[in-house]
């Protein structure tokens, strides 16, 4: 007998067992037509795509057909072909069948095979020669092999030869359905992950910006326009949004790009030494001062200077910058005579300023100058699917820098999609680093992540139990105050690796701290 | 019958006669014993699975009954003959395997 066809029409069933349509099913491959998509395209690589929202579908292609993935069975028992291809379709899978060596290769010539059931005594070739061939053609094929004997010889000769998992006759529906949903997590996940690389080689948004989210879309449209500006534009967002590289991209994506970029973090300059570091001093102006030097607004002449926390510059210090910037000329410490200059202004915060100037600590006409276009990064919460972007974007930083190429599961990506990252893409980004510095495998899965990530799994998914608070409710202000203290208290006063863990910037834990009154 | 099996036999014939309780299966005996046996993991596969799907799509009443008779006998089935699997590869020294000594599969 020649080998068999599911059926001329097959119904097809989603993921969840629903039936949803009658379509033609495989009829291509019988009469020698050619497959239906390109042999070299996973139906998982369609279906993450779908999942992620990110890689452009042809809108004329079904969707219920694209997210099907292609069973082979190998099998010359008719019950076992027929029991589990009813199975297989149940969970999803688009079945074909075979009851040789010789047929199974002639289907996957013709058909794209995601997933082989491969019976490993089979008359003629044997079922590990069936592996071995299968494996050589398309080495990504997931194969499950069915073996009479569980004995450890036969299991590792299927699995050094490539088999994904195995199974073992006699076995029952319950567990075909879990190496069936297995195999089908796997190839999810390894096109996903093949998806998130090619994505972050085909497109990094501005620069060094990752980010795909209309919300970004957004955001880069902005930064388009301010590029080919010349007016100051104040950057608005949360800690570890990327203030800087934002900042950066305006710089590289406009005429200055070939100018100076200096970028100063007010909030870490020493208030004594600010003035001096801005604008520069002149010989004899201190003790110390041997020869005059340049301010950083002189270094970034006819570029672009940046100023980090400007929320954080002191008051007096206010209003010499808006002179400077109004004027377009500097007075460098000790010196009388003033300098032209003439630079772009980017300034970034994380805080309220119009709420600074409101309270009289933030200088109104420095905010009106400042403030001349604005533009707020989105916080990582509000761009979620940016996350397996993100995720994608990191670890292949991690793999040129290591040489080591890592993964994430499936679990701890929804895991992280869930979170709600307080401090942003830098938190996300130490997630990362400390995940693939603790895991033991190729694989990021859950209990790699940070605990504050593990046990906002466990606040977030109810039980009843974990329905009734027991510590009452906390406000998210004395939450954060919690963490920050007890990372302090745990490194024993590292700040700078406190900041780091918790993922936000030295100066936001230094103003926390000053708020708490926890600063020595 | 080539030299191999004429010397498996006499082996066999020897110890036969020195240990008269024991049962002695030559190599093609063993052969045979595991091409029936999974023909059989084949039989059952096949009925367990089928009487599952039945049972499924059976609404309660005496049919529902018989296929759930036929799930259980199938499922004892299994049983015995895994079982018969385990005792045959400890006979012939070899070790059954579990998951734990392949690990995860690969990811």
């Amino acid at each position: 007998m020649d080998y068999e066809q599911v059926e001329a029409m097959a119904i097809m069933y989603s993921g969840t067992g629903t039936k949803q349509e009658r379509m033609p099913d495989h009829n291509s491959y019988v009469s020698g037509g050619t497959p239906r998509r390109d042999a070299n395209t996973t139906h998982s690589e369609v279906a993450i795509s779908t999942i992620l929202g990110a890689i452009a579908m042809d809108p004329n292609q079904d969707k219920s057909e694209a997210n099907l993935l292609n069973l082979l069975i190998v099998d010359d028992e008719r019950s076992i072909r027929e029991g589990c291809r009813d199975v297989a379709q149940s969970i999803g899978y688009s079945t074909y069948i075979a009851d040789n060596a010789e047929h199974a290769f002639r289907v996957l010539d013709t058909t794209s095979i995601d997933v082989v059931l491969l019976d490993l005594r089979l008359p003629g070739l044997g079922g590990l020669e069936v592996l071995k061939e299968v494996k050589r053609r398309r080495p990504e094929t997931v194969v499950i092999v069915m073996t009479g004997y569980a004995s450890v010889q036969s299991a590792v000769q299927a699995m050094k030869q490539g088999a994904y998992d195995y199974v073992t006759k006699p076995f029952n529906l319950e567990e075909l359905r879990l190496i069936l949903d297995r195999a089908l997590g796997h190839l999810q996940l390894s096109s996903e992950n093949r998806i998130l690389r090619q994505q972050v080689k085909s497109k990094e948004g501005f620069g060094a910006i990752v980010g795909r989210s209309p919300e970004m879309e957004k955001l880069y449209r902005i930064i388009s326009k301010a590029a080919h500006s010349s007016h100051p534009v104040l950057i608005l967002g949360e800690s570890g949004t990327g203030k800087e590289l934002v900042a950066r991209s305006i710089h590289f994506s406009g005429p200055y790009r070939d100018k100076p970029f200096v970028a100063i973090d007010c909030g870490s300059l020493v208030p004594s030494l600010i003035e001096s570091e801005l604008f520069g001093y002149v010989k004899g102006a201190f003790t110390g001062a041997n020869k005059n030097k340049d301010g950083l607004l002189q270094a970034a002449d006819g570029g672009t200077i940046f100023l980090d926390e400007i929320g954080e510059l002191p008051i007096d210090l206010q209003s010499k910058l808006l002179r400077a910037l109004q004027e377009k000329e500097v007075r460098p410490v000790g010196g009388t005579k003033p300098v032209p200059i003439d630079v772009r202004v980017l300034a970034a915060t994380n805080r309220d300023l119009e709420h600074a100037v409101a309270q009289g600590t933030f200088r109104k006409d420095l905010y009106f100058r400042l403030n001349v276009l604005s533009l707020r990064i989105p916080q990582l919460r509000q761009r979620k699917q940016d996350i397996p972007l993100l995720v994608g974007h990191f670890l292949e930083r991690l793999t040129r820098s290591t040489g080591i190429q890592r993964n994430i599961s499936d679990d701890a990506l929804k895991l992280m999609l869930s979170y709600d990252w307080p401090g942003n893409i830098r938190e996300l980004e130490n997630c990362i680093e400390r995940a693939c510095a603790l895991t033991s495998g190729p694989t990021i899965h859950v209990a790699d992540l940070p605990t504050t990530i593990q046990n906002w799994r466990e606040l977030t998914q109810p039980s009843a139990e974990k329905a009734i608070p027991r510590r009452g409710i906390l406000p998210i202000a004395e939450i954060e105050k919690q963490a920050i203290l007890g990372a302090i208290d745990l490194l024993h006063g590292d700040k700078l690796e406190a900041a780091r863990l918790l993922g936000i910037g030295k100066t936001t834990l230094y103003r926390k701290l000053k708020e708490y009154g926890a600063l020595q | 019958m080539n030299s191999e099996t004429n010397m498996t036999q006499a082996s066999g014939s020897s110890v036969k006669n020195l240990l008269p309780h024991l049962a002695v299966i030559d190599s093609a005996g063993v052969k045979a014993i595991r091409y029936n046996l999974h023909e059989l993991a084949n039989v059952f596969t096949g009925v367990t699975i089928a009487g599952e799907l039945l049972l499924q799509h059976m609404e309660a009443g005496p049919l529902h009954q018989y296929a759930s008779n036929i799930c259980e006998g199938s499922e004892r089935g299994c049983v015995l003959v895994r079982e018969i699997c385990r005792q045959l590869l400890a006979a012939c020294g070899e070790i059954e395997s579990s998951r734990d000594d392949l690990g995860t599969p690969q990811r």
